[in-house]
C-alpha cells in the first residue's frame, strides 16, 4: 500500500475537503485494505486490487465526502489541517476542473492520468475497455473546455 | 500568475505536477477488519432492529402469560409469530451485506450495495404495511380490555360499532404508517443511495 500512497492521497482529494476529511478517508481504506487482503487471490494486478478497494471505499464514505461543487472558478482559501497534496497552479486548476466532473469520471480520469491502460482502468470499474476509451476521450475533451476558456 | 496557453493544456503534465503529501495528521492505528462506513451505519440500525423486536417479543410473551383473553392471546401470538419472522428474514439480509467484497470492480460493488440497500428498504416497507394494523388492533383490545375493565376482551366483539371504530382507525393509519417509514428511509439514506445510483448510471 505504502508504494501507492502518492495515487490514493490524490483519489482522496478528488473526493474530500482537505482536513479532517481526508485524513479520515486514507485511515478508512487502510482498515478496508488490511481487512480485504485474506480475500486478494491475485487475480488482478496488485495496484488494480489496492484501487478497487479505495475507489470503494470513497464512494460509501457518507457525507463527509464532497459532491461536484456548483462551480469551479473560484479557488477554495487554503484551509487548516492536513492538506493531501501541494499543488502547482496548472495542477490546482486541473484539480478543480476535475472535482467538476461527475464522480465516477474523476477515477476514470486520474487512472488514465496516472498512465494506467484502458484494460486496467476497466477491471478496476468494471466496465469494458471500449467504453473506458470512449468515455477518457470525452472527458479530456470536457476538461480542455474548462481548462481553455475558464 | 500566468496561466496555460489557451490552445492547449498538458493534463497529464498537470496531474504529475500535483505532488503528493502523504503524511496524514493521524497515522492510521492497527486497523481491525470492518464493513464500509455506509453498510457500517446500515448493520448498525439493522441490529438495533433485531435488539428491538427482541425486547417487544419478551413483552409480548410476558402479556401472553398474564392475560386470561383469548383475543388478546390471539392477537398477542400472531404480533410474536410477526416479530420473529422479521428477525428470520432480516438475518440473510444482513449476512449479505456484512459480505459484500469490497474489492470488487467499483461499478459490481455499487451495483451490489445499491440492490441490498433497495432490497432493504422493500423488506422495512412491506412489514410495516403489515405489522402496523396487526399491532394496532391488538393494542386497541388491550386497551378496550383494561379501559372498560373487563377481564375477557370478547366483551368488545359485542359492540359493533367500537370494532368498526377500531377497524377504521386502523385502515385509515395504515398509509400513514408506510409513509413515516418511507420517510424515515429517505431521511436516513436517500443521499447515499442517490449517489450509488449516480456511479451506477455514470459507469453504464
Amino acid at each position: 500500500m505504502q508504494a501507492h500512497r502518492a495515487l490514493i492521497f490524490k483519489l482522496i482529494g478528488l473526493y474530500c475537503p482537505k482536513g479532517e476529511a481526508a485524513d479520515d478517508a486514507w485511515n478508512e481504506i487502510y482498515i478496508q485494505v488490511h481487512g480485504a487482503l485474506g480475500s486478494f487471490r491475485g487475480e488482478a494486478q496488485a495496484s488494480t486490487w489496492l484501487y478497487r478497494v479505495a475507489l470503494n471505499t470513497l464512494l460509501t464514505m457518507q457525507r463527509k465526502a464532497y459532491r461536484r461543487p456548483a462551480t469551479a472558478a473560484v479557488k477554495a482559501a487554503p484551509e487548516p489541517g492536513h492538506d493531501p497534496e501541494v499543488r502547482s497552479d496548472a495542477a490546482e486548476r486541473l484539480h478543480q476542473a476535475m472535482v467538476r466532473l461527475p464522480e465516477a469520471d474523476r477515477a476514470l480520469i486520474a487512472l488514465h492520468l496516472e498512465g494506467f491502460r484502458a484494460e486496467e482502468i476497466s477491471e478496476t470499474l468494471g466496465i469494458t475497455a471500449n467504453h473506458v476509451n470512449v468515455k477518457v476521450h470525452r472527458i479530456k475533451k470536457q476538461l480542455q473546455q474548462w481548462l481553455t476558456n475558464p | 500568475m500566468a496561466h496555460q496557453p489557451v490552445s492547449e493544456f498538458d493534463l497529464e503534465a498537470a496531474w504529475k505536477s500535483a505532488e503528493s503529501n502523504p503524511d496524514p495528521k493521524r497515522p492510521p492505528k492497527v486497523p481491525t477488519p470492518a464493513p464500509t462506513p455506509i453498510v457500517r451505519d446500515a448493520l448498525r440500525r439493522q441490529y438495533a432492529g433485531i435488539a428491538f423486536s427482541i425486547a417487544i417479543t419478551a413483552l409480548y410473551l410476558y402479556v401472553l402469560a398474564v392475560t386470561p383473553s383469548w383475543i388478546l392471546r390471539g392477537g398477542i401470538l400472531v404480533l410474536i409469530t410477526f416479530n420473529v419472522a422479521v428477525t428470520l428474514k432480516m438475518i440473510p439480509l444482513v449476512r449479505r451485506m456484512r459480505q459484500l467484497r469490497i474489492d470488487q470492480p467499483l461499478h459490481q460493488f455499487a451495483t451490489s450495495l445499491l440492490a441490498d440497500f433497495k432490497d432493504w428498504h422493500r423488506f422495512q416497507t412491506y412489514w410495516a404495511g403489515i405489522a402496523f394494523p396487526i399491532s394496532a388492533l391488538t393494542g386497541f383490545f388491550l386497551g378496550g380490555t383494561i379501559g372498560a375493565q373487563e377481564p375477557d376482551a370478547s366483551v368488545l366483539l359485542m359492540k359493533p360499532k367500537l370494532l368498526l371504530t377500531a377497524l377504521g382507525v386502523t385502515l385509515a393509519m395504515m398509509p400513514l404508517a408506510i409513509r413515516l417509514t418511507r420517510w424515515m428511509w429517505k431521511h436516513s439514506y436517500q443521499k447515499d443511495v442517490q449517489r450509488l445510483e449516480e456511479w451506477v448510471a455514470e459507469l453504464k
